[in-house]
């Protein structure tokens, strides 16, 4: 039984899904092989022949920097194979400048990581992609024979030392062997498709060293994303219903002492404001609470809270939300990270139309804003994007912001949610 | 008596000047932040100055800071700051230079429009006038105070709410145990 099972799975091979993912998989290598040699032998020979003349040294640069696009592909072409994309973790510079950042991308391991997988790729992508071609074009080839061989020239075809193969039962022969090669060449790419894609995962997932860095660093960020949003939270209390109501206070009080001067109209009048300003707090401390967490995101869902939110923009927004209900607390950060963007398009873009698109993309959330506004959003230290950038951080997510002077801006968030 | 008010928040601004207004006093000026209440202070000389701790820009203690400045400027201005929050700690700050003319109040006192009216004319004639919330944080305090008598707790606190000698606002404001006598 057992044997008979084991037999079952190797055949079967050929026509499960990941065998296709394998072999797009070395496909995709071979360019990708090409590109990083070229980029690695150009870059480091410029880069390293004129380092003399110090225009070496930003070459040098400009170098890993490519490498770090090319890697930024690589990690995600690997999840063909591995089936979820290769973490990523750069060293972030401590200061802003120029010399503060080459600093920090000299000295990340990463980065010398990264030049280290342009190498093996460009040496282990080519040859495995030249190993795919050949193994699939040759097993297909004697597969497909038995459909064409008729049609050929002169009724025969060569093969090997000369020998011309004619006889209906010859051709049959190459044709098993064509299947039995099929069979073969899966096992043969899923092998190199494994091991390329775990080397790819070696050199370009973040040690253990890096990722407790970044963890660190997230963790400090959610810690000071947290106190910013107390203080935030402390001064819109503050000036909001605590004042509303001592001044609701003040004006029963002075109602109190006009009655007891027998004044009744004047003390009506105060009793009227203060009814005014016991609802004004009702509303401000409405506002405050649906700040902290809005009711209906736990209720419905984010298409719900954030049909919710976009009805109360100034600016009219489009809402697309692919997704049913995610952990809360990607709901959470999604729903945020809009209601952030939105509050800042309707303050500074000038926009006229707002796009918000939430999609669930290889077990991602992608939260997309876009507007037709100026442009020039700066996701700046302190800013409210900077903070939700922590948060979302945290998730080990991204949120990325464009936002050309002139616009349009874009921000982008991307949350991993386990379901 | 003329008043300034300094209270960044427009609504408690308004209601500030209607109260002691209706109560007959003069508000000669109301402003917004720290550096203009220091700057009315010293030209307007007003019988008593009104602040709100917190005010722009820093939204911290700023109130407190520009009170301090004004008495510095402005030797024996009679000052009642308003606090969301009391602390003893700005109450000790206020009351550090031993001159009278001191209250620290919550905020939210003024509702009790007759009793904060009292407060201000007492602050302006020179005494002092300390949120029960600040007395009992004070009288709270672990230390020489712990170790006297509930009666004799009281006696402090009486003090140093509405007291007007020298005498017993230092005994209050630098944490001595006040003498067994008073």
């Amino acid at each position: 039984m057992n044997s008979s099972s084991a037999v079952g799975k190797v055949l079967i091979r050929p026509v499960r899904a990941s065998t296709w993912r394998e072999l797009a998989y070395l496909l995709l290598g071979g360019p990708a092989s090409i590109v990083a040699f070229v980029v690695f032998v150009t870059g480091v020979s410029v880069g390293l022949g004129m380092l003399v003349t110090l225009v070496g040294i930003p070459v040098l640069f400009a170098t890993a920097y490519a490498f770090r696009g090319i890697s930024w592909l690589e990690r995600r072409r690997a999840a063909l194979v591995l089936r979820s994309r290769i973490d990523e973790g750069y060293r972030r510079p401590a200061r802003p400048g120029v010399l503060q950042r080459a600093k920090t991308l000299a000295l990340d391991p990463q980065t010398w990581k990264d030049a280290g997988w342009m190498i093996v790729l460009s040496i282990v992508g080519f040859s495995s992609w030249i190993v795919a071609l050949v193994v699939w074009s040759v097993s297909l080839w004697a597969l497909t024979l038995p459909f064409y061989w008729w049609a050929l020239p002169d009724g025969s075809i060569e093969v090997g030392n000369g020998h011309e193969v004619q006889k209906w039962w010859e051709i049959a022969v190459i044709a098993v062997i064509g299947a039995v090669l099929v069979v073969v060449a899966t096992w043969l790419c899923a092998g190199l498709a494994r091991g390329q894609a775990l080397a790819a995962r070696f050199f370009l997932a973040p040690g253990a060293q890096e990722r407790v860095e970044e963890l660190e660093r997230s963790r400090a960020a959610v810690v000071r994303a947290e106190e910013e949003e107390r203080r935030r939270l402390e001064r819109d209390i503050h000036d909001g219903v605590q004042a509303r109501l001592v001044a609701l206070a003040l004006d029963l009080g002075m109602a109190r002492d006009k009655l007891d001067g027998g004044d009744t109209d004047a003390a009506r009048e105060l009793v009227g404001e203060a009814h005014d300003e016991a609802k004004q707090t009702l509303v401000t401390l409405r506002e405050l609470v649906r700040g902290v967490h809005p009711a209906i995101l736990a209720d419905r869902g984010l298409d719900a809270a954030l049909s919710a939110l976009a009805a109360r923009s100034p600016v009219p927004v489009e809402v697309d939300v692919e997704a049913t209900r995610l952990p809360a607390e990607v709901e959470s950060a999604a729903y945020f990270v809009v209601a952030e963007a939105l509050a800042n398009v309707a303050k500074h873009s000038g926009a006229t139309h707002c796009d918000v698109r939430i999609r669930v993309r290889d077990g991602n959330v992608l939260v997309e804003i876009s507007d037709d506004g100026v442009g020039g959003a700066r996701m700046g230290a302190g800013s409210g994007l900077s903070g939700l950038a922590d948060r979302v951080e945290a998730l080990d997510g991204s949120l990325r912001v464009a936002s050309p002077d002139g616009g349009p801006t874009v921000v982008v968030g991307e949350i991993p949610c386990a379901s | 008596m003329r008043v300034v008010i300094a209270e960044d928040l427009a609504l408690l601004r308004e209601g500030l000047v209607r109260l002691l207004e209706d109560a007959g006093h003069e508000v000669v000026a109301a402003v917004e932040d720290g550096s203009a209440l220091v700057r009315v202070a010293v030209t307007e000389r007003p019988d008593v100055a009104v602040v709100d701790v917190r005010l722009p820009p820093t939204f911290r203690d700023e109130g407190l800071r520009a009170a301090i400045e004004a008495r510095s400027r402005v030797p024996g201005l009679p000052v009642l700051v308003l606090s969301q929050y009391v602390e003893q700690t700005y109450a000790a700050e206020l009351l550090a230079d031993g001159v009278g003319g001191v209250g620290y109040l919550l905020k939210e006192r003024v509702a009790e429009t007759r009793d904060f009216i009292a407060a201000v004319e007492r602050v302006a004639g020179g005494g002092t006038a300390l949120d029960p919330e600040v007395v009992r944080q004070l009288v709270a305090r672990r230390g020489p105070l712990g170790e006297l008598t509930p009666r004799e707790r009281e006696v402090p606190g009486l003090m140093a709410e509405g007291a007007r000698t020298q005498r017993s606002r230092r005994s209050s404001s630098s944490r001595r145990a006040p003498s067994r006598s008073t």
